[in-house]
Order: C-alpha cells, then structure tokens, then sequence
C-alpha cells in the first residue's frame, strides 16, 4: 500500500481554480519532487497535505485512511517553508525542540534528540546561537534540523532552497538528498528549478495548471517528454510540427523521419543529446545556417536555421575542431534514437 | 593638514557648530544650573535637598504615584491596543488606513485640549452627565470622574493607544504567517499556539511600546495636573509646584533630578531594547486578508468600533459643549467672548490675544527649529565619525521632560551671563528644544538618501556648490523640510510643560489661558475655556491632515 494517496482532489479561490483533479502516489522512503512554474498549484496542493488549507472535492488517504479531518498538529508531518519560518524569539536548539515539546517529550531526550539533529546537518555548536546571527544556509539547516527532530511520517519542503543563492543552492542540494536518505524519510520536495528537481527526486511529477502532467523518474522525464509544454520547461527546446504521418514516417519541415513508435503525435522533440555536426551511418543530416554561436565553457551552443523557418540549437564541445562561423551553411546529424514524438 | 582647500570644509564645519552651541546653552547650561541649585545652592555641597525628599513621606508617596498611575496606564494602554495590533496586522478591512493615520492624532493633541476634552465628556459639566442628567430629572451629576485616577488613566490609554497600536501592529506584520503555519504542522495549537509563537514572537515590540508608554506617563504633566486636582501629583508636577507655587527651588531642583536620573535609564533600557529589536525581516508574503468566520468579523468590527469610541467622543464632545454650555441650547457666545476680558483678574488679557501670542510664539519657534534642524541634520549626515555620537545627543530635549526644561529655563536664563528674562525670544528657544528634533528626523532620512555621486554629476556639468544645494538638496528634501516645520509649528502651539514656568502673566499662550480658565468656577470660563480648546484643536488638526498628507508620500522615519 502506498504511504499517501492523493485522490482527485480539487480546489479553488473564488473563481479562480487552482488544482483540478490531482491524482497521485507516494511510496514509503521515496523522494517525490512536484515540480513546477509559479502559479501551477503545488504549495497549494503541498498546504492541503499538510492540512493548511482545505480541499473542494477529493480525499487525502495516509495509508489507506483518509486525513482530511485531521488538524495539522495532529498529522505528525513536517513541513519546511521557503522563507524557513524560523521562530525569531527562540535559539537555534528551542526552535530544533519546539516540535518534541509539543509532544511532550521528556528534557533528557530531547536534548539527546536536539545535538543528533544537529550533527546530522552539520550545526554542531550551534544550539545556543540566535537564528537572527545566522547565514541563509544555516537557517535553511536549522528549519530542516527542526521538521527533522520529531520524525515525522512525512517530510514535505516547499521550495527549501528558493531564497538561497545559485552557488548555495546547488550544493545544500546534494546535502538534502543526502540527510533525507540517510533518515530513510518519505518526502515530497517541490521547487520550480529543474536542476533541483532532477538532483534531489526519485520521481519527479510535473505540474502545470492545476494538474499533474507526467510522473516519472528524472532520467525517463528528460528522455521521453510527454508533451511540448513538459519538454519545454525541461529546457527541451528543437521541437518541430509533423505536417503528417505516414505508417511510422513522419513528414516534417526538415524532411521525412522514418521511427520506430506505437502512436503518432503532432510534435517531434529533436533531443540535445542526438545533435551533432560529426556526421555517422544512419544519422539524418539537416542542412542550415548557422546564425547564432555562443560560447559556453565546455561547449559551444550553436543555431542552426533552416530554410524552412525552423530553427535547432545543438552543442558543439569546444574540445573539437572549432566551431563553424557564423553564416556558413552547414549540416547537422540527428541520430534517430533521439527523435522523440510529443503531444501538443 | 590645513591647505587652501581646506578652507571651505572649515566654513561649513563652524556653521555646523552652530546647533551644537544652540544644544549646549539652551539644554544643557539649564540642565546643569538644575544640578548646581539642587546639589549646591549657596556655592557649597549642600544635600539637605535630597534628605527632605528621602525623609518625607510626601515626596516617597509622590514618587510612588508617579510609578504606580504610569505602569497602570501601560498596563491598559497595551491590554487595549494588543488585540487592535493583532487585528491590524492580520485583517484587512475597509477604511483600515484611514482608521490608522486617523489614530495618530492625539499625539500632536496639546495636553489641556485632551484634558479639556475628556472633562467635556465625562466631566461633571461633561455630556454625558449632562444627558443623564436631562434624562432622569437629576439635580446632581451621577458620573463622578473629575480629579479621580481613573479619568487620568483614560486620557492616558487615549494619549498612548495608537503609539502602542502602531509599534505592535507593524512589527506583527514583519512575522510571516508562515512562522504559526510551521508551528502547527510541529503540533502546536489552542492557547500554545497563542502564547508561544503569536505573543512570543511580538513580546520585543510589546516591551519597547511598554516601556515607551511608561517613559510618557511617567513625565506625564498637563493631563495629571488639570484632570487630577490637588490630590494627585506626578513629579512633574510636584516640580512645578514646589518651583511656581510654593517657591522652593531647592527641593524642586532636587526633584527634577530624581527625574532626570529615572528618565535615563528609562531611556537606557528603550535604547537596548531597541537595538535588539532589528529582527531579519522574512519574506513576508501578503499577510492581512478579510476576516471570514463570525468570530474574526466580531473582532475586526469590534476593534473599529471601540477606537471611534476611544478616539472620537472626547473630541466630538469637546466641540459640542463648546457651543452648548449654559443649558441656553446652541449658542456662539463663548466664542464671542474670547475678544474680550470678561475677568481681568485671572488674564490681564482677552483670550483671542493669546491666539495671535501662540501664532507667533510658534512661527518664531518654526522658523529657529527649521534653521537649527537643517543645520543639524546636514551635521549628521557628514561622514565624521563623532556624528555617531551626536544624534542620540539632539533627540535628548525631546527625552527631557518639558517642565524640566522650564524649569531649566527659569533659573538658568534670568541672572546674568545670560538674562533673557524678559526677551520675547524666550518660549521660542525653549519650544525649539523640543520640535527641533521633529525636523531632524524628518529632513534627515530624505538628505541621506541624496548619494554623494547625485551632486557629483551635478557638479560636473558645471554647477557651483550653492546652485547644487539649490537645484538638487533643496528640491529633494523640501517635503520632508515642509512636514518638519508642520511638525514643529504644531508641537509649538500646545506646548504647555516649559510655557507655563517660562511665560509672563500678561503674555499667556493659548494652552495656559485654557489651563487657568479650567481652573475658575462658572459657566462662562468654562465655556471659554471649551471654546479655544476647540479652536486650538482645529489648528492642530489641520497641521496633522498636513503631515498625513505628505507622509503618505514616504517622507520621515518616525
């Protein structure tokens, strides 16, 4: 049985809906990251989880058993916002201890239980700093040393890392993974930011306009988009229109791709990983412009223009030869393995 | 280290100097003649001042009051305006800024108009009693408040209400709702959910608006002296009356400094308290909503409705009795009567000459505290370092309670090396004191925050230094100039503390023509005396439409 069943469940702001239909699922000691753009509902749905908001129509079940009639204190979950929530008039081990002391646990283990949290996010010494005199990435420990301490069921982060900067966030990411897996807690991380997402998840289920689009694990995700609007905000971008299929051929602007696939869609996704300018047997050579060349470090990002309007952009390691200049008229391969029909 | 260059620095640092010398004559050559009169009057240490205070049990009871009517009135003061914070913060209503800019007003309320006012409302002239009265045929006022410690209180709670509302209520709204969302999802709710995070996380603003509340009431002089009667003194005004009434400089000297030592470390403790309020603002999203569920909607409602009590009956009875005492129905004739000397005895004047005394006394006191103001505020913004120092030092008069300067005044400006004692410059000079800062912190926010490379690329293009304190200074700190001048213009006019030992008796100011006028049996004074109160507040209450206005405009750092 699967620790949490969210079951069709809907809501909405006066007029304005925010989730329509969310179905989904969560095993036990599995990280789920919703991930999403601003304004698809995912804090809304993360908040009606933690019983911090109500539902229209539909069923929230924690093993089999519905917890919509559960006050959030009485849920045993964690939550940890994005602006963390620290409480300002308490010390760092107060805050770490506010959650046991509400279940009343006894002082010698929760001081037990306070200097475990903090080594395991790496705050030893920390216990009696105010959270006033702390970084932006001990905070974001403290808040996650404190959804921690009462071992909840489950750990739900709305955007834990969304008010750190760059730098930070990619490496506190890897730190999270690392602290939630050691626990073995079941979470749900929910971010807006790919990279996060695809560091931190098992799964990852996409959001978009109140609804779930795609679940999936992130390797599957990146490879196989359902859609344009997923393969986009992957930062999928040569997406081209099928003028019409014929059998498992399909014709397009750039010519015609014979593939090997079981239903026929309106898009095809012209994956990064399957463009080249290095010509191999079987690859697909498309003919174009270059008109954009963009240094990148470890490679070059080139565009390509074709005659028909449509533009690709591919990667060219700036190890190899150098790259084509800007106007010339040059080739790209497509490897077939990595032409990917989406839906609309 | 002196070059040519230098010059001009040394030109602008002399005029600079001229608000520090304006600081040490007028503050603090009084304030030290005040320790000399009370440690040593005949030249010699002589601590028989001190030991009178100490012994008596008259002055320990004086002191005793003076604490208790003060934590009293802060107790109610925040007992009333913490559930007016909390609903602030978090609910969003109709009219809601209006509600909060309107509560402002009894702060630049002179204190014998809000005396006058309460006594109009609830006083035994006052109408309520004046409708009971009608209403059961009665021959006798049934609500006895006049000279009892609860009409004190209440003027108080009305005095302090939206200072305590403002500070609690804005800095509840810096706490994000995140932070109770946090504590409930931990499994915090009911009363621990109200006492730990709610409460707690505001309990460094409730401490600084208590202890700023208590700082007010404890110097509290005009409402204790006309609402208290004979048988309630403050130190303030037991200093008054041992220096005006009875004569006794030495004791008055020496009760002034028990003052002046409480006041600094009550001061001291508001200081601390308010370093250590610099909370990191967390990003709080949109917080106040409207209220949804019976309870909510009875809170919010409830609150509009008992700050228009609070706020507006006294004010609104004070312009009703003002044109209806007498029982003779609607009447101008108190009004009227201000133009002329109905009892010489008691003004040596007709009223409406207090009026035109006020108007100048305070556009003379305007136009030093600007002048003064400007200078200081440019003063503090210079890079020096000693600057650090100085501001605290300029808002020191405003902590000083103004019978203390007074009295200061008296005995510090009327012998020589300095004998001003019959310049007309004198209530001026001491009403600088106190609205001069007023315009410090007003202008100062606007000329920090002209950087340095504005008049830099100003100067490139070929501007002298004047036309760049012309075409770009002046431009960009004139509001903030305007609200400080409303500011101290208003503080002028109903200053009463430092007036009523500092000015002649021919020339009384409007607060002290309603302080004496109060304080005379019959009808007709009594009228009077509502009359110009009336018109007092009017002039008060325009300037404060005034500052409103131009605050909304994001000028001052009050």
């Amino acid at each position: 049985m699967p620790l949490l069943s969210i079951r069709d469940v809907h809501r909405a702001f006066g007029s304005e809906k925010i989730l329509t239909g969310i179905n989904l699922e969560l095993e036990r000691g599995e990280i789920l990251c919703l991930l999403g753009a601003s304004g698809s509902g995912k804090s809304t749905l993360l908040r009606i989880i933690a019983g911090l908001e109500k539902v229209d129509q539909g069923d929230v079940l924690l093993e089999g058993r519905s917890i919509l009639a559960l006050p959030p204190h009485q849920r045993d979950f964690g939550l940890m916002f994005q602006d963390f929530a620290l409480f300002p008039h308490m010390n760092v081990s107060a805050n770490v201890a506010f959650g046991l002391r509400m279940r009343h646990m006894p002082a010698d283990q929760q001081r037990e239980r306070i200097q475990e949290m903090l080594s395991l996010v790496g705050l030893t010494g920390f216990e009696r700093r105010e959270t006033t005199s702390l970084s932006g990435g001990e905070k974001q420990r403290v808040a996650l040393a404190r959804s921690l301490a009462p071992n909840p069921s489950l750990l739900m982060l709305d955007e834990p890392l969304g008010s750190l900067d760059a730098a930070l966030r990619d490496r506190l990411v890897e730190d999270l993974r690392t602290v939630i897996k050691r626990v073995g807690l079941t979470a749900i991380y929910v971010t807006h930011d790919q990279r996060e997402a695809f560091a931190v998840a098992d799964r990852i289920a996409i959001m978009g306009t109140g609804q779930i689009m795609q679940v999936d694990t992130p390797a599957n995700l990146y490879r196989a988009p359902r859609t344009t609007f997923i393969a986009r905000f992957l930062g999928l971008n040569n997406i081209i229109p099928v003028i019409r299929w014929n059998q498992t051929t399909a014709h397009t602007p750039l010519g015609d791709f014979s593939l090997t696939v079981s239903d026929t869609t309106p898009f095809l996704l012209l994956h990064p990983n399957g463009i080249s300018l290095q010509h191999t047997a079987n690859n697909h050579p498309i003919w174009g412009t270059i008109t954009e060349c963009v240094f990148q470090g470890d490679s070059y990002r080139l565009t390509l223009a074709h005659p028909s309007g449509n533009t690709i952009t591919l990667k060219h390691p700036s190890s190899a030869t150098s790259p084509p200049l800007i106007g010339s008229q040059t080739a790209a391969y497509l490897d077939p393995a990595f032409i990917v029909p989406v839906a609309k | 280290m002196i070059r040519v260059a230098n010059v001009a620095q040394w030109v602008r640092a002399s005029i600079l100097l001229v608000p520090l010398l304006f600081l040490a004559i007028f503050f603090f050559y009084p304030l030290l003649s005040i320790f000399a009169v009370s440690l040593a009057p005949d030249g010699q240490l002589d601590l028989s001042g001190f030991t009178r205070l100490v012994t008596s049990a008259y002055y320990r009871e004086t002191f005793f009051f003076t604490v208790g009517q003060a934590a009293l009135s802060t107790i109610f003061t925040i007992g009333v305006a913490l559930p007016a914070a909390y609903v602030f913060a978090r609910y969003q209503f109709p009219g809601k800024s209006l509600l909060l800019s309107v509560s402002t007003l009894p702060f630049v309320l002179p204190t014998v108009v809000v005396a006058a006012a309460f006594n109009a409302l609830i006083g035994e002239r006052g109408v309520i009693n004046d409708v009971l009265m009608n209403l059961f045929a009665l021959d006798y006022a049934p609500i006895q408040l006049e000279r009892t410690l609860a009409l004190i209180l209440i003027a108080h709670v009305f005095y302090n209400f939206s200072l305590a509302l403002r500070m609690i209520s804005s800095y509840w709204a810096t706490q994000s709702p995140r932070m109770e969302e946090a504590a409930r999802v931990l499994g915090a709710h009911g009363w621990r959910l109200w006492w730990e995070i709610r409460l707690a996380a505001v309990r460094p603003a409730i401490l600084a608006a208590s202890v700023l509340v208590f700082i007010f009431t404890f110097t509290s002089f005009g409402v204790v002296l006309i609402l208290g009667g004979i048988q309630f003194a403050t130190l303030e005004v037991e200093i008054f009356r041992q220096a005006r009434n009875l004569l006794n400089l030495q004791t008055a000297a020496a009760l002034s400094l028990v003052q002046i030592g409480f006041m600094f470390i009550l001061m001291l403790v508001y200081t601390r308290l308010q370093r250590q309020n610099v909370t990191d603002l967390q990003a709080s999203t949109v917080i106040a909503r409207a209220p949804h569920t019976p309870a909510e909607k009875s809170l919010v409602y409830g609150t509009i409705a008992f700050m228009a009590i609070l706020l507006f009956t006294p004010l609104i009875a004070l312009v009703i009795r003002s044109f209806t005492v007498g029982g003779e129905g609607f009447t101008t004739r108190y009004y009227a009567l201000l133009s002329t000397n109905v009892r010489g005895s008691v003004l040596f004047a007709p009223p409406l000459e207090a009026i035109s005394t006020s108007l100048s006394f305070a556009t003379a006191s305007t136009l030093i505290s600007v002048v003064l103001g400007l200078l200081t505020a440019y003063m503090l913004t210079s890079r020096a370092k000693f600057t650090r120092w100085l501001d605290p030092l300029f808002m020191l008069p405003l902590a000083t309670s103004a019978v203390t300067l007074g009295f200061g005044f008296i005995i510090a400006l009327d012998e020589p090396p300095l004998n001003l004692r019959t310049s007309p410059l004198l209530i001026p000079l001491s009403h600088t004191l106190v609205a001069m800062p007023f315009v410090v912190r007003s202008v100062l926010p606007a000329l920090r925050g002209i950087t340095p490379s504005i008049r830099e690329a100003a100067q490139v293009m070929g501007a002298s230094p004047l036309q760049v304190l012309r075409l770009i200074d002046l431009p960009l700190i004139s509001r903030g100039l305007i609200v400080g001048a409303v500011f101290a213009f208003t503080v002028s006019m109903g200053e009463f503390g430092a007036s009523i030992f500092i000015a002649r008796p021919d020339t009384p100011t409007m607060p002290i023509v309603i302080y004496r006028l109060l304080g005379q049996p019959g009808a007709t004074n009594y009228g009077q005396a509502l009359a110009m109160s009336s018109l007092l507040m009017l002039v008060c209450a325009i300037s404060f439409i005034l500052i409103e206005r131009l605050r909304k405009l994001g000028i001052g750092e009050f």
